[in-house]
Formats: C-alpha cells, structure tokens, sequence
C-alpha cells in the first residue's frame, strides 16, 4: 500500500456519493475500493460524508413561557387533583355513615332490644288470638328493609322526629335464637298475626341512641309503655300454650317459667327484661307474673307511667320517662324512690340472669338489676338500692 | 440553460470519466411526458421545454450510460432515466442554469439539512457555518474559473441524491480546506526545527518492507479498504460497517481474516527472500511502522492469536473529524 498523496485524479463527489449510497455497479464499486484503498483524502471524504448523514436531531425549540402560561401551567397540573380529592371525601363520608349505622345499631341493641328480648314478639292481643298460634314466633333475620328503615330512622333522627315505634334488632334477636335452639322449640309456620307484627318490626323506625334518648318526651314514654304491655300480652298468650295445635310447644315454652325468678317470655334469653309492674299486687304471684291488665295503669311515685321495670326476688324497680328510679319491695306498700348513683340518665333497667352457662340455663340464679343510662353505660344492682358500675364490679 | 454542460469541477479517472461524445439522439415525446409528470418540476416553476432540454442534455452528455460507441435504444433511454434520480438531476440543472424558481425550491428544501451536514463534517458549528457559506457562494456561480462563470450543481449527473452530493462535495470542500490551512504554520514555530534522524538500530529491513507490501497487494481489495481505515484512519467498526452496509460483526470477522492472512503471507514472503525462520521472527519483532506502511503492523504481526479488535475499538477515535491521513503518518513517524 502506498500513500495516497500520488494520485492526482480522484473519484468525483457523483462516484463517491453514488458509492456511499451503495448506487454503483459492481465494477465501478470495485475500482472506487481499488482507489479508496490507497488514497486517505477519498477515505475521509467518505467518512465524513457519512459522519454527515447522520445529522444530529434538531433541537426541540420551545417557546419562551410567560409568567401567565406558568400560572396556568400550574393550575393545569392541578386540573386532574379533584379526582383522588372527591374520592378521599367520598371515602371518609362513607365511613362516617356506617360507623353512625353501627353505633345507631349497637344503641338499639342495648337500650330498647334488651326490653324486647324478655317480651319477644310484638304482637296485637286480638292477632294474637284469631291466629291461635300462640307460638313465640321470632322476628327473623334482618332484612334489607331493616337496614334501610335504619337508614331512614336515622335520617329521622337527624331531623330531630321522634320515633314512634321501636324496630327488633339484632342484638334482640340472637339470644331469642340461642334460647329457641337449647329449648328445642320446633320452628312453626309463621302467623299471620306474627307475620304482621314482623313486617311492621322491619318498617322504617326510629332506634335509640343518644340522640334519641335526649329528644323522648312523656308522650314517647307513654307510647313505649303501651308497646310494653302489648309485648308482655304477646308472651303471656305464648306462654299458656296457644292453641291446641301447639301444645307441645306451648309445654316446652313454659320451661323457662320454672325457674321462677324471672318473669320473662317463654323462650327466656341470658338477660331477662320485664317492663312495668303495674302494682304491689302483681309482684305477689308466686311466679312473678304481672298482670298485665295493670300495667297499663301503673303509675310512678313522679306521677308519671313507668318507662321500664324489673323485678327478681320480691323486688321491683321501675324507671319512669324522666329517669328517675324507684324500688318496690314486697315487704313495703309503696315505690321508694332510689338515689341517683349514676350518671347521665336512666332508660332501661333489666334483670340479668347470671346462671345461664354455655347457654344451659341453671336454676336458683343471683340475678342482680342492671340499668342502662342514655350513654349505653350498665350499672347493677342486687337489691335495687345499691348501684354499681358494671365494670369495677367485674373488675 | 447556461451551464447545462459544464463539465465537473475535478477531473476522474479514466474508468470513472463519463462519455460526453454519444451522438445525437432523440427521445421519445411519450416518455418525456412520462417523466414531465413523475417529476413534477411544474410545481417549482420550471417550463416543459427547459425540461426537455434538461433530460436531453443529461441524457447525452452520459450517453444514457451505455458506452461510448453505443447508440441508445428507446427502451435504454427509458432504464436510463428510470435509474438516476431525476427530479434531483432536472433541479440541480435548473439551478445551475440559474433559474430562480429552482433556486428557491432548492433552498426550501436542502438549507437546513445542509447546514446541519456541514455541522456534523466539520464537528463545529461556526466552522460548519463557514463552510457552507463558502459552499452556498460556489454554488451560487461566484466561482470564475477561465473566464467562465462555473456552478458544481452542473456536474451532479444524478446517480446519487442530490442531498448526498451535496454533503460529499461539503465533505471534498472541508478536507481540501484542512489540508489547505494545516500547512500553514508560524515562521517562528518550524525556525530551527530539524527532523529528527532515525536510528539506524530502528531502521526497517528493506525485506521486511518488501514482504509487507507485496502480502498486502496480494490481500482482495476490499480487505485492503478495511485495514486501511481501520489501522491508518482508525475508523472504527460501526463506522466502516455504515460505509460497506455490513453489520460491525461482519467487518471485524473480516478484519481479523485479514489480519491472518497478512501475517502468514509476511512470514511466506520473508522466508522467500532468504531469511531463516527466527530471521523472520526477529524481523516482525520490528516496528512496522518504521516501514513507512503507516499500519501497526507490530501489534498485527507478533501475536500468532491477535486480538484483532481491542476493548474500545469501537470508540470514536476521530475527534471533530480533524485527523487526516497525513497527520496519522506524521504521529506514526513521531511515535516510531
């Protein structure tokens, strides 16, 4: 090979740019490679020429940004932040609803279903009879209607109505269940009385609470009371059997009655409730069944009709709608009132069977008084005078 | 059209000279409108019959690329000017002719490309930008050569596209310049210098530089190419592959093909002239560079297994594309 610097002829720019883009003849490529081989001018010219084809890419030319395409440009970027913004909100609104639903429930449970669960069933003493099954029928599970009456009473209750009926709740209706099955209580077709009593359960009602509890007034007490009385009538027809058609379930429902500390419904859950004795008189059965012809008339030393009462061993104690507290004694002849030794305001008072193991239930039970306050707060008591927070005494 | 027939501004060889002394031939008017209408010349403003003439002279003056002696058939008119590019062609000879329509359509479409090729030839935006400038006045006509007002687009033939014509005349244009201007050094820088003398314990074996020169004449031409620009330009692999239209595996296998052959051959070649066999070792001991062969035959020629392509081959070695064949000898000289 020999410098390149003697040849004198070079290929024109026509032949090396058609040898660059591969456009010679096979024999005119060979002897531009014949001369490209030996001539370094005619080589760099070549590389160069494709160092020259492949042109940088042109630089993106942005328009200069004024002060109002960055203020735009920085609402813009913030165009789209709604998006997560209203679902967070829908989220947390979501949230609060439900848990608003829950407590709604949970107060329900343990202010007016407790109340419930002793009486079982709602019921018309005329439906009751025309139907002759005297069963102790159960509200079943429930239903969506349930749920969304919740809802409305809620909403209800956010505008500040008063309910005029209370609703079975859940809490209410699990111990009945657990009682029906220990009892071995045939599930029987379902009354229409019954039926009836449970499609009305499952309207839309308005549920205790803390609002609700603030907002009861003497007319809503009288209400209650008479939806007491119309409970207890209920577990009274259940308890004596029915018709003929249900004797055997009419047998096993009086089981509960045997025990005889408890004036309870048939199918007796853990926590028995009785609402307003109507007098002295009714605690001296040997059975403690009030009559419930009286407890219509039963009237408090305040003046006022009983909102809830319960009675264990001779003693009775009654809460009236404005909260306060009286104790009945079988050896006395007349209410005395009970200090207040708790806090906030008295709504429900029951009386909690302590003997029920593993859902057996046991005889000759200690069955201390225990009273709800409208912040779902228990107090017990075994003689009705002495008031504890159930929470020092379990600890 | 002044200048249609101007001839190229640099003279070829032999074999490369176009024929300019076909006779006259006629071209049929159905393939000129044929071709009128796939050139679509009428856009930027050229006439029908500028453009007849334009074809006809083209055609001509190439003889439609058949040989001299050779008459062109219809049929060969038709592959002729079906082979080249001819709207390129019918612009470059219109701007040379110096039609203004042709000129603008020129520049609207190769001014920025052109520009940017002389950036990427030069490696320099302001020289780049001289380059062209200069470029942009020879093509203008400003040029004078014997009196005659001369245009290089007059000797663009359209065997290639105009863009790559252009480019590989700005490339012919900056190298021409470089050698030019390299030359010119300060009276105070070269006063006093002598070249430095060679060792004579250095000096080449005339056998050595015989057996070198005859293997690589006998190495197949496009061999040669390859370890040319691989050892004397340093080009590196992905740039010669861009030129031969190879994958860069292709060339190096080629490459190191070649390479083995060379040895061998030298070692041939230097046991025929005599030398025993550790003569021939001792003498690719020898830094061929010393040979004046401007190829590093010492790496290429002591290791029985070469490592054909070092780690960082593929490098750009050319900053700016300043390296020239003639100061890659001058460092291989000072080197040795």
């Amino acid at each position: 090979m020999i410098s390149t610097s003697q040849f004198d002829n070079h290929p024109d720019a026509e032949s090396l740019n058609a040898f660059n883009e591969q456009a010679l003849p096979a024999g005119e490529r060979e002897q531009i490679l014949v001369h490209l081989a030996g001539c370094d001018r005619c080589r760099e010219i070549v590389f160069l020429a494709r160092q020259g084809a492949a042109e940088p890419l042109p630089q993106r030319v942005m328009p200069k940004r004024t002060p109002s395409d960055a203020k735009q440009s920085r609402v813009g970027s913030w165009r789209w932040a709604w998006i997560p913004v209203a679902a967070f909100a829908g989220m947390i609104t979501i949230v609060v609803v439900q848990h608003g639903r829950r407590a709604a429930e949970v107060e329900v449970a343990r202010t007016s279903g407790q109340a419930l669960t002793g009486s079982v069933a709602v019921a018309g003493k005329d439906q009751l009879k025309n139907s002759g099954a005297g069963n102790t029928r159960v509200p079943g599970p429930r239903s969506a209607s349930s749920k969304e009456g919740s809802d409305e009473a809620l909403d209800k209750i956010g505008r500040g109505e008063i309910a005029q009926k209370k609703a079975p709740v859940r809490g209410a209706e699990e111990p009945i269940k657990q009682a029906t099955n220990a009892l071995s209580i045939p599930t029987l077709p379902e009354a229409e009385g019954f039926k009836d009593a449970r499609e009305a359960s499952n309207k839309p009602s308005v549920v205790g609470g803390p609002m609700m509890a603030a907002q009861l007034n003497q007319q809503q007490a009288a209400q209650q009371q008479e939806l007491s009385v119309r409970q207890l009538q209920a577990a009274r027809y259940s308890v004596a059997g029915g018709s003929a058609g249900n004797a055997d379930l009419g047998a096993k429902a009086k089981q509960p009655a045997v025990h005889g500390n408890v004036v309870a419904a048939p199918v007796a859950p853990p926590v028995q409730g009785l609402t307003a004795p109507t007098s002295a008189s009714a605690f001296d059965a040997p059975e403690e069944v009030v009559p419930l012809e009286k407890t219509k008339t039963i009237h408090l030393p305040s003046g006022l009709l009983a909102l809830s009462a319960a009675t264990t061993q001779g003693r009775t104690v009654a809460i009236d709608s404005t909260g306060a507290v009286f104790l009945w004694e079988s050896a006395g002849t007349a209410w005395s009132p009970v200090a207040r030794q708790w806090t906030g305001r008295a709504m429900h008072v029951s009386v909690r069977d302590s003997s029920t193991v593993s859902g057996a239930v046991l005889t000759a039970p200690v069955s201390p008084f225990e009273l709800v306050n409208d912040n779902s707060q228990t107090w017990t008591s075994l003689d009705g005078k002495a008031w504890v927070p159930k929470d020092s005494q379990q600890k | 059209l002044k200048g249609v027939d101007a001839a190229p501004l640099e003279r070829t060889g032999d074999e490369l000279e176009t024929n300019n002394s076909a006779g006259p031939a006629t071209i049929a008017q159905s393939l000129l409108d044929e071709l009128w209408h796939k050139c679509r010349a009428s856009e930027w403003g050229l006439e029908r019959d500028a453009f007849d003439r334009i074809l006809v002279v083209a055609g001509m003056s190439q003889n439609f690329g058949l040989s001299s002696a050779t008459v062109a058939s219809p049929r060969q008119q038709e592959e002729f000017f079906r082979g080249i590019k001819l709207a390129d062609l019918v612009l470059a000879k219109a701007c040379a002719a110096g039609h203004e329509r042709a000129w603008e359509h020129f520049l609207e479409l190769y001014s920025q490309p052109l520009t940017r090729a002389a950036v990427a030839i030069s490696g320099n935006e302001t020289v780049g930008r001289d380059l062209v400038d200069a470029f942009y006045a020879e093509l203008y006509g400003l040029t004078v050569r014997d009196g005659e007002r001369r245009c290089p687009l007059a000797s663009y033939r359209g065997r290639g596209s105009l863009l790559g014509w252009l480019r590989t005349t700005l490339a012919q244009r900056h190298v021409d310049h470089y050698r030019r201007t390299r030359r010119e050094e300060p009276l105070e820088d070269s006063a006093g210098r002598e070249p430095a003398a060679m060792p004579a314990s250095q000096a080449p074996s005339p056998l050595l530089a015989t057996a070198v020169e005859h293997a690589l004449r006998e190495q197949d031409v496009e061999e040669r190419f390859l370890l040319a620009a691989y050892y004397l330009d340093e080009r590196t692999l992905a740039q010669i592959a861009t030129v031969l239209r190879v994958h860069e595996a292709t060339v190096s296998r080629r490459l190191r093909r070649a390479t083995d052959a060379v040895r061998k051959q030298v070692m041939r070649n230097l046991e025929k002239l005599g030398m025993s066999r550790r003569a021939v070792e001792e003498a690719l001991g020898t830094d061929p560079r010393d040979v004046d062969l401007k190829i590093d035959l010492k790496k290429l020629l002591q290791s029985p297994r070469l490592e054909a392509f070092p780690e960082g081959a593929s490098k750009e070695r050319l900053p700016e594309g300043e390296s020239t064949g003639q100061e890659l000898t001058s460092k291989s000289k000072a080197a040795g």
